[in-house]
């Protein structure tokens, strides 16, 4: 596979393990350093808004506690498309996806849930690419009454 | 067992102030009057005046329907006037926030100032004729009070001013708000329409026994010293507060104590609540506030707004860990928040189609963390409001103050 591909491979599995809920194969796509943050622009307040930042050990114990919570009860399909990738020194990259989150409600209605880009920061380890962090610049500012889910 | 549809329907035999008929969360002729006799009548929370901190910032906001303009006018008072051109009613400010000396209306370019003055009508000597002028077509004026920075509306030309209506009620937020050394900022802000009456939003915020709904809150208070012998302390008017607790951030996996850097007045780990009839609800957890507030669309749509606040001038390190404490329960991905707008969605879903007849306000226990009595207190104001009683809103109180005896 080019690069790209890998890249586009890692992206897109992290949107597959996170929408099966395979939790730990989405951990094990993260690079120990890795930090995750979803942001947006509030027009109301003229700032930018940190909705949620996490380390790799909090994204892991957030996880494994959704099921403790009333949480939505449908489905979320993340769906990204890589844009731009652009290399940088000591193996790693820079990657820009455009992302469409749908939810499918239990009635089996589905609607955009949110929209945004993924800012991925990627290197190049033994055992693979990883995830170093991910931003998701969030461009929906009304998600309904929340997620527990990240995205 | 099982009831019949008749036991169903019949009121629950406990005293009327212990129930309440669904009804009021339903009706479209009780929706329309309660936004006269409630919702227009009393004092809304707008916006903090952290939203509009500088000369000729403005903040648009909803309030019963209504497009409102809040504004820090060039002489650096507080105004709200209603979002509407004076002369064919389109939205003078479409702009959610920004800053400027004046509007100009896009339909025919009326401007108006930040006093709601009408300062400019093109080509008005067309107006001679039937003597309009600028001087009579300013913007409608709301009344508009601050108090511990939280900017206030009203409506009511003829309303009672803040202080008398609020009285004693924001004692406890004071030594938080009321720091002029350390004054208060918001630092987020969401919304969204949630599908359910406007009531049963604030309801949330004061049944504290909805917790056992939240895995976070289960762990961080219920499980607490004093949890349940904290005591319900309800102003005139229906505005209330709870005495404060501590709580156990970190009996919550990967959460940590909130014994640092605690907001102004706060001890670590404290947390405050205070209840604003009929539609606010302000909440502190030691290090962080959140002031929630809800406008209604329809009987079952509501615009719900959720603030967070952190002190003014703060580092970044120190905003960054009261964004975390905020976003753990409260941001829209946060693990509280979904939690209480899916439960009153679910009583809605039920209430909507008639599955629901009456709800229960009947536990009583000395005013303690559990009692239901501000939820009889609310609904006892709300019914003297309305001029009917909340068990049977059908029928009219004598000497009522409701809409239709206005």
């Amino acid at each position: 596979m080019s690069e790209r591909e890998k890249i586009w491979d890692l992206v897109s599995q992290s949107c597959m393990h996170l929408d099966s809920e395979q939790y730990d194969s989405y951990l094990e796509l993260l690079d120990d350093s890795y930090e995750y943050i979803i942001s947006c622009f509030s027009p109301d307040l003229r700032k930018e808004m940190v909705l949620l930042q996490l380390n790799k050990n909090e994204m892991g114990t957030l996880l494994k506690n959704i099921h403790n919570h009333i949480h939505l009860p449908g489905k979320l399909f993340r769906q990204a498309s890589l844009y731009s990738v652009e290399r940088k020194p000591d193996d790693r990259y820079s990657a820009m996806s455009y992302v469409t989150v749908t939810y499918t409600n239990l009635d089996g209605v589905s609607a955009i849930f949110c929209v945004g880009r993924y800012h991925d920061d990627i290197a190049g380890r033994e055992n693979g690419l990883r995830l170093m962090s991910r931003r998701f610049a969030m461009e929906t500012r009304d998600i309904g009454t929340g997620c527990h889910y990240p995205i | 067992m099982g009831r019949t549809a008749e036991a169903w329907q019949s009121p629950p035999e406990i005293p009327g102030e212990d129930y309440i008929s669904n009804a009021i969360y339903t009706d479209p002729d009780l929706f329309k009057e309660e936004l006269e006799a409630v919702k227009k009548r009393t004092w809304k929370f707008a916006c903090h005046e952290s939203e509009i901190p500088n000369v000729n910032d403005f903040r648009r906001v909803n309030h019963a329907g209504v497009p409102l303009i809040v504004v820090r006018s060039d002489d650096g008072n507080i105004r709200s006037f209603i979002n509407a051109c004076s002369h064919r009613a389109a939205l003078v400010v479409r702009e959610l926030s920004g800053n400027a000396r004046n509007w100009t209306c896009l339909f025919h370019h009326w401007c108006f100032d930040t006093r709601g003055n009408c300062i400019h009508i093109p080509r008005d000597e067309a107006y001679d004729k039937v003597g309009l002028c600028k001087e009579k077509l300013g913007l409608r004026v709301v009344r508009t009070q601050t108090r511990l920075g939280m900017v206030f509306v009203n409506l009511d030309d003829g309303a009672p001013p803040l202080d008398d209506y609020l009285g004693d009620a924001l004692e406890n937020l004071v030594p938080v708000m009321g720091d002029p050394e350390r004054s208060l900022e918001v630092f987020h802000y969401s919304k969204t329409i949630v599908r359910a009456n406007w009531k049963q939003w604030h309801e949330t915020n004061m049944d504290p026994y909805h917790e056992y709904l939240h895995y976070v809150n289960r762990r961080v208070a219920m499980k607490g010293d004093g949890y349940h012998d904290r005591v319900w302390k309800i102003y005139s008017g229906a505005h209330a507060t709870l005495s404060p607790m501590r709580q156990r951030y970190e009996a919550v996996k990967g959460w940590t104590s909130r014994n640092t850097m605690p907001m102004p007045g706060m001890m670590p780990d404290e947390f405050r609540t205070v209840k604003i009839f009929p539609d606010t609800n302000v909440l502190v957890r030691a290090t962080v506030m959140r002031i929630d507030t809800s406008s209604p669309i329809s009987p079952n749509e509501t615009l719900v707004e959720w603030r967070g606040l952190g002190v003014k001038g703060e580092s970044a390190e120190d905003r960054a860990m009261r964004t975390q404490h905020h976003n753990q329960f409260w941001g829209p991905f946060g693990r509280n928040l979904y939690e209480d707008a899916y439960a009153i969605e679910c009583v809605d879903e039920a209430n909507r189609g008639g599955g629901g007849a009456y709800s229960i306000l009947a536990r009583h226990e000395d005013m303690r963390t559990q009692d239901d009595g501000l939820l009889r207190a609310y609904y006892q104001e709300w019914g003297r409001l309305m001029g009917r009683p909340a068990h049977d809103p059908k029928r009219r109180l004598s000497n009522s103050l409701g809409a239709s005896g206005l």
